[in-house]
Formats: C-alpha cells, structure tokens, sequence
C-alpha cells in the first residue's frame, strides 16, 4: 500500500465519521476535520481489537475498518448528510489531500535512507519516541501482529496515541513519518481557516476583508508550525494542538449554532487529545467540564454524547494496567472524569454556567504552573508548545476581537461582543477583584521597599562626590 | 537661588499656564499639573533660546522664564474669576508644594550611572558651551532642565526626578477624581480606591528607585501620562480647554529621549486622528507641536549633533510635517470617520511585526522576550515587584467588563506604548538587569495603563440599575 492510498483511507473513514456523526450541515468542516478524525477513527478501532483481546493483524484491521466506515457511510446516508454538493466538497478535498500526500512522501529525504530503522532513528529526535517506536516495531517485526503487551510497555510516558497509529501504519507496510507531519500540518491549517471563515469574522463583512485577514493569519501559523514541526515528527504536540483546537471550536460553533450534532465528533476529538500523553488528561477533564458546564445546549441533547464519552473514558481507565503504569494517574483519572459527569449532572444549566468560570480560572492556574515547571525543565521544548498549542488559538481570538463591526459607539466595547464578556457578568464583583488587586500590589510593593532598598543603594554607590570629583580632575585629561 | 525656590517658581509659571490657557475651572487639576507644565515651558522656552542667534547663559534663561510668566499672568488675570474656595485650593497647593519641594532638596539621595554622569555634566556645561550637541544624544528635555542648577546655588539638581515622579501622584488622584466624576461614580469608596491605585503606581520599587536614579526614564514617563491624562480628560468632557496643556505635555515627552518622537507620532495617530473634539482646536494645538518639533530637528541637523544620524533627523523633520499635512486631509475628508480604526489597526499592525520579528529575527525577539520575563516578572531583580502580574491579570479582567468612554486614548495609549517599547527588541535585545533600557522605557507604561483600568473597573461599582434608568449619566 502506498502513503497516499493509506491516507486516502484515513480520509474518507474520517469524512464519513464526520458527516455522521459531526457538523454534517456543514460539509467544508467535515472536509477539514476529516484526517485528524479518520486518524483518531483508525486508532480507537486498533484500540478496540486490543482491549478485547483480539490479534491486530492486516485482516482483522481492514475487517473492523471495513465495518466502522460502511456503518458510517449508512448513518451519513440516513441522516441526509451526503448530498452532491458535500461530495463534491469531499471528493476535492480529497483529490488536494493525495496530492499533497504525493508530494510529502516523493519530495521527502529520509526515507532515501538505508533502511527504515535508520529512518526512525534520524526523523525522530524526540529522545523517548524513537526508542519506543522501534521497539515495538521490532516485535512488530518478529511477528507481524500487533499484541496489546507491546503497546502498553510504555504507555505512561509516551506519546501513545501517535506511536498507536505509527504502529498500525507499520502493520501494513507503509512508512509515514515525514508525510504524516506535513499532512497533520495543512490539517491544522485547513481547519483553523475554516474555522476562522464561519467564527471570527462577521456576516456582513465583505469577503476580500475576510480572505485577506485570514490568509494573513494562516501565513502566521504555517510559518509558526514550520519552525515547530523540526521537533516534532514523533511526539504530541502538533495533534495534541490539532485536537484540542478541534474540540474547542467545535463545540463553540454548536453553542453558537444551538445544535448539538458535532458533539460526538468533538468529543472524539477530545479523547483523542487526552490519549495524546499523560499530562493532556487533566486539561482534557477541566476543558470538558468548562464546555458542559457553560453550556446553553439542552441537557438531552447533551447527556447522550457525554455519557458516552464518560463511559469510555473510565472503561478505559479502569483496564487492567500492567506493572509499569501507575496505577494512581489511572483513579485519578477516572475520579476526575466521574466527577466531572456527576458535576454536570446535578447542576442545572444557569447554576452550571456559573461555575464555568471558575473552572476556566482553575484551567489557567493548573497551565500556568505546567507551563512555568516545564519551562524550567526546558524552555526550548516549552516555547514550541507554546507556539503549536496556543499558537492556533491566539490566532483565532486575534481574529475574533479584530473582525470588523460598527458599534453606535465605536469606542463603547459592546458586552454582547467580547467572547469573554459573560466572565464579568457580576460588576460589582468585577470592581472587587480589582480593587483587592490594586490594594495587594500596594502591600507588595510596601514589603518589598523594606525589603530592597538597602540592596539597591548599596548596588549604585556612585554618586554626585564621584562626578564632581571627576570634573575637577578634568574629565582624567 | 535655591534649588526648591527653582521648584516652587517652575510651578507657578505653571498653574498660571494653566488657569490662563488650561482647564481653569478645574482649580485643584491645575495645580496639580502645575510643575510639570512650568517645566516643560521653560525648557520649551530655553530650547527656543538655544536654537536662536542669542547665548544661552543666566540672562536669556531668566528671560524664558518670565516671558512666558507674563503671558500667562496676563491670560489668567483676564480668564480666571475665582471665587474663595478656587483661591484657597491654589494658596493651600502651594505651600504644600513649596514644603514638598523644600524637604526633597533638604537631603540628596541621588544615584548614579555612566548615563546619569552624562545628563548631568552635559547641563553643567551647558551654559559654557551652549552648543546643541549634547541634546541629541539622550533626548534633551532632561538636560536642558538640569542646567536650571547653573543659575541656583545647588551642584546640580538632585531632587529634580523625586520631584518629577512625586507630581504624579496627585495628578494621577485629581484625574481619577475627576474621571469618576463625569462617569457619574465618584463615590466614597471609588475615591479611595484610586488613591490606593495612585499609591501602587507611584510605590512600585522601580517607580521609586527612578526617584533617585538620575535618567529620563521617569520624565517621559509622567508627561506621556500628564498627555494621556489631560486628553482623555478633553474627550471625556468633549471640552477643548485641555488640549494646549496636553499638547505641551506630548512636546515635552517629545523632547525626552531619543526614540520619544517615534512613540509621539504614534500618540498622535491615535488621540487626535480619531478625536471627536473641534477640528480648529486639534489643529492648533497640532500645527504648534509638530512645526516646533520639526524646526527643532531642522535646527539639530543643521547644528550636526552626534548621536543621531542626519539621516535620522532628517526624516524626523518630515514625519512630523506629514503629520500635520496628513491630519489637514483627514480632517477635512470622510477619511476622518475611518480613523476611528486607527488605534485598533494600529495595535494589529505592531503586534504583526512582532510575529514577523519573532521568525525573521528570531534571535534578537527570544532574547529580548527573556529579557522582559526575567526584568518584569522573575522576582529575582526585585525592581517590579507583582507589577507586571497584577497588569496581567487587570488586563485579562478588563476583556470582561465595558471600556470607559474615550478608553482608547489609555487602552491603546499604554498597549501601544508597550508594543512600542517590544519593537525596538528587532533592533538591539534586551537584556537582563535594572538598567536595561527595556526595563527602565516600560515605566511609561504603567501608570498609564492603571489609570486605564482604574477609569473601567471603578465605575462598576455603580449600581447598575440607576444607570439603566439613566444611560445619559454614565455617558
């Protein structure tokens, strides 16, 4: 099988998924989202195979692969999803994905090399990817069947997401490393430009405006992923970046749309997030319980995909780990998760919303120590997470705050315009925090007067007599 | 002459400015703008002496003192009717002044470095030489007002910053007041408040480390906010009397450093292009600031002053009568109702270049950005304190709540002033350290940005349901 056929496949098993079970009245999303989500398609169902114990051979995948995309292809056909125009959309997409795919692997340099081993060797500069990668591509090797043993040797400190699905392209003789990154790379791109299109900016505003903003953005980012994307051929960030920004906006456009079908699409995406490494659990939970709990959508529409998700989330938790995954990272995870869904559940929708913010404070809280300890651990490492994680989202809220719009008052911010506006619903509270801010910098800045204030004047012992001294002496002539 | 008599005269040639050209029913804000705008007028006038045929020594430094003195004694006995309570505010100002400045020029806590002793034995020698070279080097306004020590009995004016950076706190409590005031929530506790945030402001270790640092930091700083202040004051209460003092304001932070002009230029784009205020009073005060600052740098080049290429002045001549030929057109076409887009465009177009900055110069914009993390948030220097953090976390609370009518004169003035201040990282990084000039330019951002959120958060402690009754009030 050639590189451009296997993400063929992934496509359109990720299309079909997405117009069934995604935001199907919208086919140019279904499009953009269609490989992430056919990758996360691919690895759920070789997880699957693995947890029930069954053999992972080229058969039983292309069986169970088989099965996933002909359901998915009904369901979009019952549902009316695929009409001509979304085919068209998809079978363009399509047509731009091989090409791109074609290019990626002829103009590629490092599978010229020796052989596949040195390959990996040399593509994959994370320093614990490669070493598990090839390890379970040398069991691969020796048996040609994936066994769940070999994946869950080193699931608690790897990317185990991208080494499943590294593993399964091996399976059937297709080498994807250099390809797949720029592929997930103009994934990204694509989605966040479409994406853009429907959220930033307004309707109303005339397209050259929109066009012209949004290529400017988009040469942003892809020159941003492109410095990042050196690193990373490998390790999580880039479809940690491209699944979380999946999620987020996903779920947003259903708010916005008061339609909640791209929910199990977004929560897919979500769990293919927190499959991403151990540390995406815990944002994953908090992002969740952020989205579920700010929700305006009707709890019914709501309670079947996140039940479905809760359910799979501790199933796969609670999985016998094997003596090398901490056991105390699986409870909490699972406690968090359970949490989360009883949360919801027993909060109604205005009571829920309240807590929202709370939980976004406690989310930047729990980011902002993550990111200053990872910083101190590695700061050339943290600021490419930096850029590839935030990057995408930065770039969206630019848009967003810029679109153009003419309030009566053009320098009245309108409440209804900023995205964070219902944050600062309470004023009063609003003026509190700041006053008690105001007044803690004050108390700071006391203590810290007393505090340096010898050790400054004791740094700076120049002083006028030296001046003086130095003019008198003529300027040392 | 003493050093505080300098002071307490500097002052009231400017509560005369003021109460003769200023906003004179505003008692307690002219004297509270008073140092700040005697001394940018004599080094107005004194610029104007040494760029003339005439020796700058005593005589001709006395005579731009008391020229101006009696224009503006002239205005303000024509203009201001005082009643007693005006008289009282200004009796009961200046004697506090004159024992503030008294007790500052009692003791000399003055620290120096290499570019202080510059400031410093540049204006002690420029009576002597009387040559422009020295101005253009570090920006001239410093200079020029520490050669005041010439003509008093003091070595040199040690108290000079102190009283600098001092006056901005009550300009910063009597424009908050006033603020809330027009925003129709000048309660009790909103007073207070602003007192408290004045206080944070000016107590910030570096704030106050610049008190006796000698530089020009701290000057720029309190003019960039004493234009900022006084013009949104003017858009405000769409009230023209504010303008020539903020106009004098901007010349003096102008005149301050070296890349001053650049961020003056960029003031000017956002206040006036967009103001709503009467064209033939922006014009004015306009035409009077850019063809000043233009003959200066004409003046400069033609002096050939070190440390600003020709090149340099040269185009700074231009940009500034282009600022004048560019407002005339807006003004007088519907391409004024556009630059209300100004400052937001403005803002996008800075924070572009430093994304492009960051991957065509990678190494100078990842250095600096150290640089500012370390200065500004890293507790290791001690100079900021929970400054930074607390902006951070203002600004991030200021995305919820509505701005303050004409906002974008503050917003936009310290955000710009920011990205401003990141920008020259393309040229030169930043480094670590207190003296950093990075470090030491971002003075002139915070008290502007604190009056910024002090102005929008304050006023939400009104009770909203007064104001829905009456959406004219909070206007």
């Amino acid at each position: 099988m050639s590189q451009a056929l296997l993400f063929a496949a992934v496509y359109l098993l990720g299309a079909m998924a997405a117009f069934a079970f995604g935001p199907r009245r919208d086919p140019l999303l279904c499009a953009a989202l269609a490989f992430p989500v056919g990758m996360a398609a691919c690895v759920f169902l070789t997880l699957s195979l693995l947890v029930l114990g069954l053999p992972v051979t080229q058969l039983s995948l292309g069986v169970v692969t088989a099965f996933a995309f002909a359901g998915a292809s009904f369901a979009a056909i019952r549902r009316g999803a695929l009409d001509r125009r979304a085919l068209l959309i998809a079978a363009a997409w399509l047509v731009a994905l091989g090409v791109l795919a074609w290019w990626a692997a002829t103009h590629a340099i490092l599978p010229k090399c020796a052989s596949r081993v040195e390959a990996c060797i040399l593509n994959r500069r994370g320093y614990n990817h490669h070493e598990n990668t090839l390890e379970v591509l040398a069991r691969l090797g020796e048996t040609r069947e994936l066994a769940l043993e070999q994946m869950w040797h080193r699931i608690p400190n790897t990317s185990f997401f991208m080494l499943l699905f590294h593993t399964v392209c091996e399976l059937v003789d297709v080498e994807v490393t250099l390809p797949l990154s720029r592929v997930m790379r103009a994934s990204l791109l694509a989605l966040f430009v479409v994406v853009a299109w429907r959220l930033a900016v307004r309707p109303g505003a005339t397209r050259w405006w929109r066009a012209l903003a949004l290529a400017v953005l988009a040469v942003i980012l892809y020159r941003g992923l492109r410095i990042a994307d050196r690193q990373y051929f490998l390790a999580e960030l880039l479809p940690a970046s491209i699944y979380l920004f999946a999620f987020v906006t996903l779920w947003f456009l259903a708010e916005r749309r008061r339609d909640a079908s791209p929910l199990p699409v977004a929560l897919g995406c979500l769990a293919a997030f927190t499959l991403q490494a151990p540390e995406t659990l815990l944002p994953g939970v908090l992002v969740l319980a952020i989205a579920a709990l700010g929700s305006r959508l009707p709890r019914a529409q709501l309670a079947r995909p996140l039940g479905a998700y809760t359910f799979g989330a501790l199933l796969w938790l609670s999985f016998p780990a094997t003596e090398d995954k901490f056991p105390d990272d699986d409870q909490l995870g699972m406690l968090l998760f359970a949490a989360a869904f009883v949360v919801w559940l027993s909060l109604g929708g205005r009571r829920g919303r309240r807590l929202a913010p709370f939980l976004a404070a406690a989310l930047a809280g729990v980011g902002v120590v993550w990111l200053a300890d990872a910083w101190l651990v590695d700061p050339r490492w943290t600021r490419q997470l930096l850029v590839v994680m935030f990057l995408p989202f930065a770039l969206l809220f630019f848009a967003f705050v810029l679109r153009p719009h003419e309030p009566a008052d053009p320098w009245e911010v309108e409440p209804a315009a900023s995205p964070l506006a219902e944050l600062g619903g309470r004023r009063r509270a609003t003026a509190l925090v700041f006053a008690c801010i105001v007044t803690a910098l004050l108390i700071g800045n006391v203590r810290l007067y007393f505090r340096n204030e010898r050790k400054m004047t004791d740094r700076y012992q120049l002083d006028a007599h030296d001046l003086f001294d130095f003019m008198r002496a003529g300027y040392g002539r | 002459m003493t050093q505080s008599g300098a002071y307490l005269a500097l002052y009231l040639l400017g509560v005369a400015f003021q109460l003769g050209f200023g906003p004179r029913r505003q008692t307690a804000l002219c004297c509270a703008l008073g140092f700040l705008t005697g001394l940018a007028l004599w080094v107005v006038a004194a610029a104007v002496v040494l760029a003339s045929p005439f020796a700058y020594g005593e005589r001709t430094a006395i005579a731009a003192y008391v020229v101006p003195l009696v224009v503006c004694v002239v205005a303000a006995g024509r203009r201001w009717r005082p009643g007693r309570r005006e008289l009282v505010i200004v009796a009961a100002w200046t004697a506090a002044s004159a024992v503030l400045f008294v007790w500052l020029c009692s003791f000399d806590s003055s620290r120096f470095s290499a570019d202080s002793r510059h400031i410093v034995s540049s204006a002690l020698e420029l009576p002597e030489d009387g040559s422009l070279r020295y101005l253009a080097g570090k920006g001239g306004f410093h200079i020029l007002a520490h050669s005041i020590a010439q003509f008093t009995s003091a070595d040199y004016n040690y108290a000079l910053s102190a009283v600098t950076g001092l006056a901005l706190a009550p300009l910063f409590v009597v424009v908050g007041w006033r603020g809330l005031e027009r925003l129709g929530a000048a309660d009790v506790r909103a007073r207070v408040l602003v007192v408290i945030a004045a206080a944070a402001t000016v107590g910030t270790y570096n704030y106050l480390w610049h008190l006796v640092y000698i530089h020009n930091n701290l000057g720029s700083a309190v003019y960039l906010f004493a234009f900022a202040a006084t013009f949104w004051l003017a858009e405000l209460e769409e009230d023209t009397a504010y303008l020539p003092a903020a106009f004098l304001f901007l010349a003096g932070y102008t005149l301050h450093r070296v890349e001053a002009p650049a961020f003056a230029v960029i003031l000017v784009l956002i206040t006036v292009f967009p103001s709503k205020l009467p064209r033939r009073a922006l014009t004015i005060g306009l035409a009077a600031f850019t063809i000043s600052c233009a003959l200066w740098y004409g003046v400069v080049l033609v002096e050939n002053a070190p440390r600003l290429t020709d090149a340099r002045k040269d185009q700074l001549a231009q940009v500034m009568i282009a600022l004048l030929a560019a407002w005339l057109v807006v003004s007088r076409t519907r391409l004024r109702s556009l630059a209300r887009h100004l400052p937001r465009a403005l803002a996008a177009v800075f924070a572009l270049l430093l994304v492009y900055g960051y991957f065509e110069r990678n190494y100078e914009v990842e250095r600096s950005a150290d640089a500012f993390y370390q200065n500004l948030i890293v507790q290791r220097h001690h100079m900021w304190g929970y400054a930074w953090p607390a902006v951070l976390a203002l600004w991030a609370l200021s995305l919820t709540a509505p701005a303050p009518p004409a906002g974008h004169v503050l917003s936009y003035g310290a955000l710009l002033a920011f990205l401003g201040v990141a920008a020259f990282a393309l040229e030169h990084p930043y480094r670590v350290g207190p003296t950093d000039s990075g470090n030491r330019m971002m003075i002139q951002v915070l008290p502007v940005a604190m009056l910024y959120f002090s102005m929008q958060f304050l006023p939400l402690f009104r009770d909203t349901r007064a104001r829905d009754e009456n959406p004219e009030r909070s206007r």
